[in-house]
């Protein structure tokens, strides 16, 4: 008597979802790295336009450059991201990766899942014709084929369980650590604060008056920074008569363009606040999915407030959009700027 | 308010009335001098502003430690797949043997 073939391995609506909530994640960490970055390059810029007019100016001006994230602070950064982006990856590879399951290649931290011997299996390699008719072959292969599947499957399924419980309370950290890092460009309150710790529930960050500072604090006065010594080019071409108008125009566009730059850079920032709740969420459900599939006695999740019926799918979609949006912004230092006065 | 936040109002203050300033009635070295005090008051309040991302840094480091320990999870599945994958060998090799014994039926 033959096995017919069991219906093992991964949930297609599960694999959909790790593979969401991966690529989100990956977006993110990505788009959130990139944000320290482009706001350090504006620092640098409103920097150098200041240092520049004064050398126009006939000044001999202090040059030290003077960065504003210090290499052990993005250090620190880039390793949470990083850490992000490979349990995400490793998700997808033991769970994901493969949708039968033949071949499961982890992330650099494991390697491969050395499944692949049972998708080789093939009717054809056995001679079994004599006693059995093709649909009992079939069926022999699949039974036996599947019997290492069987072992593996269950344990798999509830380690991942475990791995996705036991990994949310940091989930939830990181996602605190660089909300709060993101920061307010204003004091949200007369009596607001700046919470340094990673134990923010999430489901109540929204609520905190968060103290002006943070990255969207720093970006607003670097670009505020820049935009003035703008504003005192202009008047000093005022004062110029032969200063040619197309000179004034070009600094009156890039008043322009540094005004867009900043509010976008603010809502793109805001936007990514919201994404990093909206991860924490979705990892949640993640959680609540497979450990309904696969009940294991472990404690039970923090309560996270769901925006929607659906939060991987929502949380993939926008952070798609989003990094989509985001490289195309954060370039704006990257060609030949006045403030290089190249 | 905060010893904080009342520095980051004067320095705001500060910067405003910097801001404000007519340059078109400067000499030359009011000009510089006004160019440097608008640096130096920026790069104070940027340095009030980054102090909390800098207080968060060890924090992160614990996080990040805390997160790295599903690796061993994944290890484990990693490891299992590869006893699965023994077995898998195992179960191909009784499958020939099958078929020599059942050819010959």
């Amino acid at each position: 008597m033959f096995l017919s073939g069991c219906a093992l391995g991964p949930d297609p609506i599960l694999v959909a979802q790790v593979n969401d909530i991966a690529r989100g994640i990956s977006d993110l960490a990505v788009t959130v790295d990139r944000k320290y970055d482009v706001t350090e390059k504006a620092h640098k810029a409103a920097l150098k336009n200041n240092i520049n007019l004064q050398f126009e100016l006939g000044g001999s001006p202090d040059v030290t450059r003077e960065d504003l994230f210090t290499l052990d602070d993005r250090a620190a950064r880039r390793a949470i991201l990083s850490a992000m982006q490979v349990y995400s990856a490793n998700l997808v590879a033991a769970y994901a990766a493969s949708e039968d399951s033949t071949e499961i290649s982890l992330s650099t931290t494991v390697n491969a899942l050395p499944f692949s011997s049972l998708s080789n299996l093939k009717i054809e390699d056995f001679d079994v014709s004599h006693s059995l008719d093709k649909s009992q072959s079939k069926k022999l292969i699949a039974s036996l084929s599947g019997f290492s599947k069987f072992l593996f499957y269950p344990k798999r399924d509830k380690k991942i369980v475990e791995i996705l419980i036991g990994a949310h309370p940091f989930i939830e950290q990181a996602a605190s650590l660089l909300y709060l890092d993101i920061g307010t460009p204003k004091d949200q309150s007369e009596n607001c604060d700046n919470p340094l710790r990673a134990d923010v529930q999430i489901d109540k960050i929204g609520g905190l008056r968060l103290c002006r500072g943070g990255v969207r604090g720093l970006m607003k006065a670097a670009v505020a920074s820049n935009q003035q010594t703008w504003k005192l080019r202009l008047q000093l071409a005022n004062l110029n008569k032969s200063t040619a108008a197309s000179t004034r125009n070009q600094i009156v566009d890039r008043l322009h363009d540094l005004e867009q730059f900043g509010r976008q850079q603010d809502h793109s920032m805001k936007m990514l606040q919201e994404a990093l709740v909206r991860m924490v969420s979705a990892h949640h459900q993640l959680a609540t999915a497979f450990s309904k599939t696969y009940p294991v006695s472990v404690p039970p999740l923090q309560t996270v407030a769901r925006s929607s019926p659906d939060p991987v799918s929502e949380f993939s979609a926008q952070v798609e959009s989003l990094s989509q949006t985001a490289k195309r912004m954060d370039a704006f230092f990257d060609t030949s700027t006045p403030e290089n006065n190249e | 308010m905060t010893s904080k936040q009342e520095a980051m109002r004067i320095l705001q203050e500060a910067r405003e009335l910097l801001d404000q300033q007519d340059v078109s009635i400067l000499p030359n070295a009011a000009k510089l001098r006004l160019l440097e005090a608008q640096r130096c008051i920026y790069l104070e309040i940027q340095e009030q502003q980054v102090q909390s991302i800098t207080a968060r840094t060890e924090e992160y480091r614990m996080v990040t430690e805390g997160l790295k320990e599903s690796e061993s999870g994944f290890r484990a599945i990693h490891d299992w797949a590869k006893s699965a994958e023994q077995t898998g060998e195992a179960v191909n090799g009784l499958l020939r043997d099958l078929s020599l014994i059942l050819s010959l039926l």
